[in-house]
């Protein structure tokens, strides 16, 4: 992982206001427990947030600007795929701690990006806190891997021969 | 206890044999017996439909025994198969959590022993045992994983050749890891059916098959598919 350069913290009321928008029923003591587990970080354009293939660090909320995301494959040719682009509010990074793999996607910032990272160990006390929490982050990836599946269908339909 | 169609039926969870060794059903004590109270089971023959793509999601289940494929239909109205899903998994999970309709059509390609649970029930149950939730986020990472490596192989392969004996590999991936002389796979899916997994037509894994052969990649024997050359079969992702 890049760090960025690190920034003053976010306000909580903004941080809440956010992270609510994508994980909806995150309950309040969670909210506050990662807003105190968070840092500050902003990217210039073309600067990398993540690498694909590193271990996972933590999860990055989207404050502020464009990350795009994209993947590849480990051959001589060193292809790489454009996955999407994604703005503010977003997360990034949660399905990778939460089944321990490595990063699954690149990100890297298009535009001015700030975002609120929090460690991979605080992200999953976070989540252990409130049972209702660990369902919150279920309907968060359930939600992102359905948009998964989606493009999946396209490749499908675009690479049928 | 047996069933109709000769399986060996686990009506309790919380004595289930296998249960520590799933993802989901490794639970405690506690949130095992209360699962066990809002589950029913059912058993199904070959072929029978779980749930259809576009319909909405009314629960979830949990494939004790046997195999499904999930398919679903691409707008120009072909079957694309997007996996198939083994003993232990959940089904219908990821519509379940979102509260939206489900993602694809599941059918068991033997017969099978499922648990299910009410859409109602299954999100109570979760909202109230902690380490429950966190495994269904989990399973769902996993997924996630999978179709992120689903997109590198189909954005990223060349040929349906490639796509073959990616598969293939994938297929024998836990028989290579214990370092077996002969690896072996038996394909539970047809010609056609494989070529709805990899987005190419019968006749070209047909064609391909009998090319494998030929190079000595593979033999078959019935349904048995032995690898007799992993390193080649490899090579020819690397291209």
């Amino acid at each position: 992982m890049t760090s960025g350069s690190v920034v003053q913290r976010i306000d909580l009321q903004y941080f809440a206001e956010i992270l609510v928008k994508i994980v909806p029923d995150l309950p309040r003591p969670v909210v506050e427990w990662l807003w105190s587990a968070h840092r500050a970080r902003c990217y210039s354009p073309a600067e990398f947030l993540q690498f694909e293939g590193e271990p996972s660090q933590g999860i990055f909320l989207i404050v502020l600007g464009q990350v795009r995301l994209s993947l590849s494959k480990e051959s001589p040719r060193a292809q790489r795929i454009h996955y999407r682009d994604v703005g503010s509010p977003a997360v990034l990074g949660v399905s990778d701690v939460m089944s321990g793999s490595s990063v699954s996607l690149t990100a890297q910032a298009l535009t001015e990006v700030q975002t609120a990272f929090v460690p991979k160990h605080a992200f999953l006390k976070a989540v252990q806190l409130l049972p209702q929490a660990g369902l919150a982050v279920s309907q968060f990836i359930a939600h992102d891997l359905r948009s998964t599946y989606s493009r999946i269908n396209e490749l499908r339909a675009q690479t049928y021969h | 206890m047996r069933s109709p169609y000769g399986l060996e039926i686990i009506d309790n969870c919380t004595t289930c044999p296998v249960r520590e060794d799933r993802l989901f059903c490794n639970l405690p004590v506690e949130s095992i017996a209360a699962l066990q109270r809002i589950k029913s089971t059912s058993t199904y023959p070959k072929g029978a439909l779980l749930f259809v793509e576009g319909q909405e999601s009314r629960g979830a289940f949990i494939l004790c025994k046997g195999k499904a494929k999930l398919y679903t239909s691409s707008s120009e109205g072909r079957t694309i198969i997007l996996r198939i899903a083994e003993a232990g998994e959940v089904l219908g999970l990821t519509s379940t959590i979102a509260n939206r309709p489900y993602e694809a059509t599941v059918e068991l390609l033997e017969p099978a022993q499922v648990n299910f649970f009410s859409k109602t029930d299954f999100l109570r149950f979760l909202a109230e045992h902690g380490e429950a939730s966190m495994h269904v986020a989990q399973q769902l990472s996993l997924n996630c994983s999978g179709a992120y490596e689903e997109i590198r192989c189909l954005g990223l392969s060349a040929s349906s050749g490639e796509k073959l004996a990616r598969m293939l590999l994938k297929w024998a991936a836990p028989a290579i890891r214990h370092g077996a002389k002969d690896v072996r796979i038996t394909l539970s899916l047809t010609h056609e059916e494989i070529a709805q997994m990899i987005g190419s037509s019968r006749e070209t894994v047909t064609r391909l098959f009998s090319e494998f052969r030929r190079k000595q990649l593979i033999s078959t024997k019935g349904s048995t598919v032995i690898l007799r050359d992993v390193p080649a079969l490899r090579a020819m992702l690397e291209q």
